[in-house]
């Protein structure tokens, strides 16, 4: 019997869309002008996320959960660890939602690219210690890659 | 036959894997040791086209023994 399987790393949130639900950060009439609000992501590793936007040439400031981020597609951002273990974005309420969402969709794009390049170095790095042999490897039109591995001591 | 895993990594940082020439439920514990390679965990599975392969033979097989048992008693 051969099987497929589709997994999610560790570093995603399953299920999550890159851009989720748009959620206002105080009631608009608590003080005057837009409100500041929050977008949803699915990026969960804080390391990852802040080598996403210096690969953006985006400047980071803080850690342990939440940090500042400047200059992705013009705007500033403060990025915040929510308790299911996502980041959150939170935007201020005078930049404009579609400029936020593709200030978000360049750091996803970049986080998964990140996340894929992670994964390749683990798999080569634990392969021979699960008696695997690397057999071929091979970069696709997507960008996908894609690794063999032969089974060398049976499980 | 060789036994091989193969991973994709997709650039949205989904991986699809497979296993390739085992027989039965020898590729279960294959399942785990992917996970524990890419730091993923596995959101949905299926059987491969080789499964198929392997077990239509068997069926068929089964099915002339069947026959052979009707006719000959």
């Amino acid at each position: 019997m051969s099987t497929g399987l589709e997994l999610i790393p560790f570093a995603i949130a399953a299920g999550v869309s890159a851009i989720g639900h748009y959620r206002a950060r105080r009631a608009e009439q608590e003080l005057s002008g837009p409100p500041p609000y929050a977008l949803e992501t699915r990026m969960r590793d804080e390391e990852l996320l802040v080598a996403a936007a210096a690969a953006l040439d985006a400047s980071t400031t803080g850690s342990g959960g939440a940090a500042s981020v400047t200059g992705v597609a013009g705007v500033q951002l403060a990025l915040a660890k929510r308790d299911d273990g996502t980041f959150e974005a939170l935007f201020p309420g005078t930049a404009p939602q579609e400029q936020a969402r593709e200030a978000l969709g360049q750091l996803d794009a970049e986080y998964t690219r990140l996340v894929q390049e992670r994964v390749y170095q683990q798999v080569i790095e634990r392969a021979q210690d699960q008696g695997l042999a690397l057999e071929s490897e091979r970069v696709e039109q997507d960008n996908s890659i894609v690794l063999t591995l032969r089974v060398e001591q049976a499980r | 036959m060789t036994k091989r895993l193969t991973v994709r990594i997709r650039p949205d940082g989904s991986i699809e894997a497979e296993t390739h020439g085992m027989q039965g439920p020898e590729c279960l514990p294959y399942i785990e040791t992917i996970e524990g390679l890419t730091d993923a965990r596995a959101v949905d599975s299926w059987y491969t086209a080789e499964f198929f392969e392997t077990q239509q033979p068997n069926r068929a097989t089964q099915q002339a023994k069947e026959r052979n048992i009707e006719e000959h008693g």
